[in-house]
């Protein structure tokens, strides 16, 4: 049996050095795995928009096009729509337009053709930034960065969409449980080892997280907004201000011209979120929800079926583009239209002048079967021929519906179905409007631009009237003018804040003026 | 340097659960991300 000598054996390590040394081992092996990816071009985080959906300034939007030096090409789509691919500068205006789903559906060509024509030379270029779903927290970001890419004149048409992301922003959040997890994700996202990490999960995870539209529909809705009150809901418009205000400052900083729009939106589409006032007692709300429902149900059914609700039982409906069939596969379209016996489509309001051709809406062939009982609603609605029954009955609706604005002057569905009322019993058209614009003022989340969105447009337009580099143009104000009643109904939008492809199309045909004396100019000082 | 190389060594109970861990997180957050959706609650409505 031999002992081992003791001048052999090396000291043992002190627990302390022992983790200094793990401490080392471990940043040794994150700086070497990140080392080896970034040598490879494994996981780079410049070819990921962000971890976060696009909310973080890091986000990187616009990515170069290794094939093509100086090209670059955005990566915001996530596969739903063809990304944009900006080319290095040329001797060309260039002109950029963002926004949400209305931009995005802005096409191309109905700006770029106009203003080609006027400019042959130096021509000019047209890159459609618009993205469904973005509001201006993700727009002011994107427009940050696109700004470096060097435009002459830039198109604001934002608005639609500050509760939809905020909500989304809120969803984040909640579903992270913590802010600061998500913020130590943000930072970590510049890894390469942390966008491998999600390379792997996102192909484990592939099938979760693809849900179905009643999914979609039914997710994070109820929490993100069952709270908000309408005083809160003024954070988010201050937000918007705040970013549109920063947008414009930093495109003219950058020598970039402006064109700004208000947003045209569906006095006709229900308030989205209706929360009655926290401070009310029990008791109260009580009997405001059975005045309402007292008044829901004596208006006659082909009068609200579909537009007001009584019960869970006859819910509101909420259109989408993809409804009229817009924006579905040519395979869908095909489908829809070799169905038979759908009527035509029900007769809405006449237009005259520039909307004389409204409505604009595809044939109900193309429709989902939603939209017609809608549709057959909103055709006898702007009728407005209820017979002497329906007319005692709509006046007796109108009174509990005043009753319930005095408990609860601030309630939007109540606003709402007031002027609905007031909208078919006729003679007070003033009045209608007034109360269909006050219902998606005090929505607690709109989900279309309001008076005060667009409110916030036009007061920083006439602060800025006279300065040569910027130009406004009152889109809503011009469809109002236009639409029977100063009412903007679906005859020229498919849903509460899209207008159907033809009357978009008149939109931007207004837009085009301003962003051809801002391109002119622009030529003549190149 | 000798003694750090024999702690490697000799003692991978000490280093290698933070060397794991530190993967673990990357992907535990990495699934939270795959797991977020893409667009809004109310993508079906705007």
């Amino acid at each position: 049996m031999s002992s081992a000598d003791p001048s052999d054996s090396p000291p043992p390590i002190s627990v302390g050095r022992r983790l200094a040394y793990v401490a080392l081992t471990l940043v040794l092996f994150a700086v070497l795995l990140e080392g080896t990816l970034a040598l490879t071009g494994i996981g780079d985080p410049r070819k990921r928009l962000s971890l976060t959906r696009g909310f973080s300034p890091t986000a990187s939007y616009f990515a170069p096009v290794p094939e093509k030096p100086g090209t670059v090409t955005t990566q915001m789509f996530n596969g739903e729509s063809v990304e944009i691919v900006i080319p290095p500068r040329s001797e060309r205006v260039r002109v950029m337009m963002f926004g949400g789903s209305n931009t995005e559906g802005f096409l191309v060509d109905w700006v770029e053709a106009p203003l080609q024509q006027a400019l042959p030379a130096p021509g000019v270029e047209v890159f459609n930034l618009g993205r469904h779903g973005y509001g201006s927290e993700r727009v002011r970001i994107l427009f940050t960065q696109a700004l470096e890419y060097d435009p002459d004149v830039v198109l604001i048409y934002m608005g639609h969409n500050e509760f939809i992301e905020q909500g989304f922003a809120a969803e984040l959040i909640e579903r992270w449980r913590q802010p600061w997890l998500l913020r130590v994700t943000e930072k970590l996202s510049a890894l390469h080892s942390m966008n491998v990490a999600v390379d792997v999960a996102e192909s484990l995870a592939r099938d979760q997280a693809s849900l179905t539209p009643e999914q979609q529909r039914g997710r994070g809705e109820a929490t993100v907004f069952r709270s908000l009150t309408w005083e809160r809901t003024q954070i988010f418009f201050e937000v918007y201000e705040e970013n549109l205000r920063a947008m414009v400052s930093l495109a003219r900083d950058a020598g970039a011209q402006v064109v700004l729009s208000t947003l045209v939106g569906n006095d006709f589409d229900p308030p989205f979120v209706i929360n009655l006032p926290r401070e009310l007692p029990p008791e109260t709300v009580q009997i405001i929800h059975q005045m309402r429902r007292q008044a829901a149900v004596l208006i006659p059914f082909r009068l609200r079926r579909g537009l007001i609700q009584s019960g869970p039982d006859d819910p509101s409906v909420h259109l989408r583009p993809t409804d009229w069939g817009e924006s579905i596969t040519r395979e869908e379209l095909a489908e829809r239209r070799t169905r038979g016996g759908l009527p035509a489509a029900p007769p809405l309001r006449p237009h005259v002048g520039d909307l004389a051709a409204a409505p604009f809406g595809r044939p109900s062939t193309d429709w989902k079967p939603v939209v017609y009982p809608l549709m057959a609603t909103m055709s006898k609605v702007y009728a407005r021929q209820p017979n002497p029954a329906e007319r005692a009955a709509l006046e007796q609706a109108a009174t509990i519906l005043e009753q319930v604005l005095e408990l609860a002057p601030d309630h939007p569905a109540t606003l709402f179905e007031l002027g609905i009322v007031v909208y078919m019993l006729g003679g007070d058209d003033d009045r209608a409007r007034d109360l269909l614009i006050a219902a998606a003022h005090y929505d607690r989340a709109p989900t279309r631009a309001n008076d005060i969105v667009n409110g916030i447009v036009r007061e920083l337009a006439a602060e800025l009237a006279g300065e040569p580099d910027v130009r406004f143009v009152d889109s809503e104000r011009w469809f109002r003018e236009r639409c029977p009643q100063g009412l903007v109904g679906y005859e020229v939008m498919m849903d509460n804040c899209h207008l159907h492809q033809e009357a978009r199309k008149i939109l931007v045909a207004n837009l085009v003026t301003p962003l051809l004396e801002l391109s002119r100019e622009a030529a003549e000082e190149r | 340097m000798r003694t750090y190389l024999r702690f490697l060594r000799r003692h991978p109970g000490w280093w290698l659960p933070p060397v794991v861990a530190y993967l673990g997180v990357l992907l535990w957050l990495a699934l939270r991300v795959a797991q977020t959706p893409d667009n809004p609650f109310a993508y079906t409505l705007y």
